[in-house]
């Protein structure tokens, strides 16, 4: 019984802790907060959090921030969702699905801003992509441009079957998935897919498929490109031209090219909703903004890989190229 | 504050009181959970999706852990290998089987659909948002609690208790133990999909990585449940799993709130997990050799006095 009441004191001593926590709350607000909510520490997310803060105090704005990191652990958003809550955030920034939505299903009052998010319709985040709209969702959406890319990737290489390694269990690498298959039967190309659940399994399944397709495309999905060495290292054995769509993790490799989002250019986007929210303007007006100029995308050559391969890269397109790898040395346009 | 931390921790302490049945009752260590309590959520928001009603996707949650629970009894019964690689397996093939039953999706949101968290403050209407969600969660963990409580009493539930002190003496007594284990494993595995079928509505989404690490809290709950109080009556335990799952949660959620006072960042929270679970096992520890030094202690005095009087007997005759 002793014991009982040792539970009961440190209960009680928990809920008061919580109380009291609570009001403190209340009275500190001048500076508006920030909720970051980011599911995983990772290259690309990581940009989008500094691109944000980049534009907010670019423009001048003072906030404070709060940054949460869901570790991968699904079950931690919705934690984390509370806590701004009980923070009362003025605004929650949701970087990529689970936080994301997440803090949509907690807010219905103040604004939440997701980011880095491919299909934010499909995640149920906006329910349209017209604006205005009542709802309190605003966003940057990283859709790739697949189409453009697989259509690029046939051009140069001259394939006829393209290969795509992905991520099973990522809602991204899914969808890309569909759209590149979608693209390259436009193309009248063949499509093949291997489908990985973690980053062990990436070298195998290229190894799978490397000797049936003539090149390989490998999306956005995190699991695929944080093992994108493994895909290049098969993929380069086999003399098979590599196109990634994450120009972020490809140095060091074999790539043949690149082409893809800037995320550090997404953290910007991102910023700059936050600011005309904290301005005042409604999510509704903002709805979802995708990022359409080229100047938002990156295209990287490796001219030492397109010798190996016997590809010339056309000269309009190596104009346009932000980055080339020439002689082992990374070039800067 | 109070949902971040109670309905958070009254959600997934049932999916304790499941790991509790594989890992203390049945003494099964069971991995199955990091692939059911995804499936729970999967088949009750494809259910939900789908339009089956909130309560049938509850019902078909459970069933489908449970049918998962049978099948790494089944594994570990028939091919004779040991429960942590039933389990691993049955968890391995969930993997896929969760993105086939979310339709080839990693991911599907349930927000802006009617869901049980969207219910519960209409139907608590007199009470606030916060304090519905806690009241409809407390209805559902009680219900749940006492459930099993009741199980654990009957014929049945005291022989799968006994199982797990003592798998001969079942034997002994002529009950086939492997059937046993299957009724014990779908049991656990209902719950752990049940309390992943609230949580998809809880937080608005069902991902196919969401059992990811569950095992492992799991356990750090019960640990902290059984450095609360002893007691090995069936209600008690169960009660002060559903304590320990509340707190663990708790500690959680305050490691992200203040833990930036003492440069806590959140990627830190999976080693204060850990480190948990090893207090938790040393205090455990020290109690029980103290506990088992007192009890020796008071069974040495109560020979003494037991010879003392027989010697004193002895010469009054």
């Amino acid at each position: 019984m002793k014991r009982m009441s040792i539970v009961v004191l440190l209960i009680l001593v928990l809920v008061g802790s919580l109380f009291s926590a609570g009001t403190q709350e209340v009275t500190t607000k001048k500076v508006p907060v920030i909720g970051v909510s980011k599911f995983l520490a990772h290259a690309a997310l990581d940009a989008v959090e500094s691109g944000m803060q980049d534009y907010l105090a670019s423009v001048g704005k003072t906030v404070t921030y709060d940054f949460q990191n869901a570790n991968a652990d699904v079950s931690a958003s919705a934690q984390i969702a509370q806590k701004f809550k009980s923070d009362r955030v003025d605004i929650a920034v949701g970087i990529a699905t689970p936080t994301a939505q997440a803090l949509v299903n907690v807010f219905t009052d103040i604004p939440v801003v997701f980011s880095a998010i491919s299909d934010p319709l499909g995640a149920g985040l906006v329910t349209t992509y017209e604006t205005p709209y009542d709802e309190n969702t605003t966003g940057v959406s990283d859709m790739n441009p697949v189409d453009a890319q697989i259509e690029l990737l046939a051009k140069l290489t001259g394939a006829k079957v393209i290969g795509n390694v992905y991520a099973s269990g990522e809602a991204n690498g899914v969808s890309q998935m569909e759209q590149a298959k979608a693209a390259t039967e436009k193309l009248g190309l063949e499509f093949v897919t291997a489908a990985v659940s973690n980053t062990a399994e990436v070298m195998q399944a290229t190894q799978a498929i490397i000797g049936r397709v003539d090149a390989l495309y490998i999306a956005t999905d995190n699991t695929v490109i944080s093992a994108l060495p493994s895909v290049d290292d098969v993929a380069s054995k086999a003399g098979v031209p590599l196109m990634a769509a994450d120009p972020s993790n490809v140095e060091g490799t074999d790539f043949l090219v690149a082409w893809g989002f800037d995320y550090y250019k997404i953290g910007l986007a991102t910023g700059e909703i936050v600011a005309d929210l904290l301005d005042g303007k409604k999510p509704g007006e903002i709805g979802t903004v995708f990022l359409t100029d080229p100047a938002d995308f990156e295209l990287w050559f490796n001219l030492d890989a397109a010798a190996k391969l016997g590809i010339t890269i056309p000269e309009d397109l190596l104009e346009s190229a932000a980055v080339v790898f020439q002689d082992g040395k990374k070039i800067d346009k | 504050m109070l949902e971040g931390i109670f309905v958070d921790g009254l959600i997934f302490s049932i999916m304790v009181i499941g790991v509790l049945i594989s890992y203390r009752i049945l003494d099964f260590a069971d991995l199955t959970c990091d692939g059911s309590f995804a499936t729970g959520a999967a088949v009750a928001t494809m259910a939900i999706v789908q339009g089956l009603g909130l309560g049938t996707a509850l019902l078909l949650a459970l069933l489908s852990g449970a049918v998962a629970g049978v099948v790494t009894a089944t594994i570990h019964n028939r091919l004779k290998v040991p429960g942590l690689l039933a389990g691993i397996l049955t968890m391995t093939m969930l993997y896929s089987i969760n993105i086939r039953i979310l339709g080839g999706r990693a991911n599907v949101p349930l927000l802006r659909i009617t869901t049980l968290y969207t219910k519960f403050p209409e139907f608590f209407s007199m009470l606030s948002h916060s304090w519905a969600l806690l009241s409809g969660t407390l209805l559902i963990v009680i219900a749940v609690k006492f459930i099993i409580d009741i199980f654990f009493r009957t014929d049945l539930g005291i022989a799968i208790g006994a199982l797990g002190s003592n798998e001969q003496m079942i034997i002994s007594m002529g009950m086939n133990p492997k059937l046993l284990k299957v009724i014990g494993m779908a049991l656990s595995n209902g719950l752990i999909a049940l309390s992943g079928g609230l949580l998809a509505q809880y937080q608005g989404f069902a991902d196919a990585n969401l059992g990811q690490g569950m095992v492992v809290q799991g356990l750090a709950a019960i640990m902290i449940g059984e450095f609360l109080f002893d007691s090995n009556k069936i209600s008690l335990i169960t009660l002060r799993v559903v304590f320990g799952a509340i707190i663990y949660k708790a500690l959680m959620f305050l490691g992200r709130y203040y833990g930036y006072y003492i440069n806590l960042t959140p990627s830190d929270l999976k080693l204060l997990t850990g480190i948990l679970v090893i207090v938790s096992l040393i205090v455990a520890q020290t109690r029980n050799a103290a506990s088992s030094a007192d009890a020796r202690k008071k069974a040495l005095r109560r020979n003494k006095e037991r010879r003392e009087a027989e010697y004193e007997e002895a010469n009054h005759a």
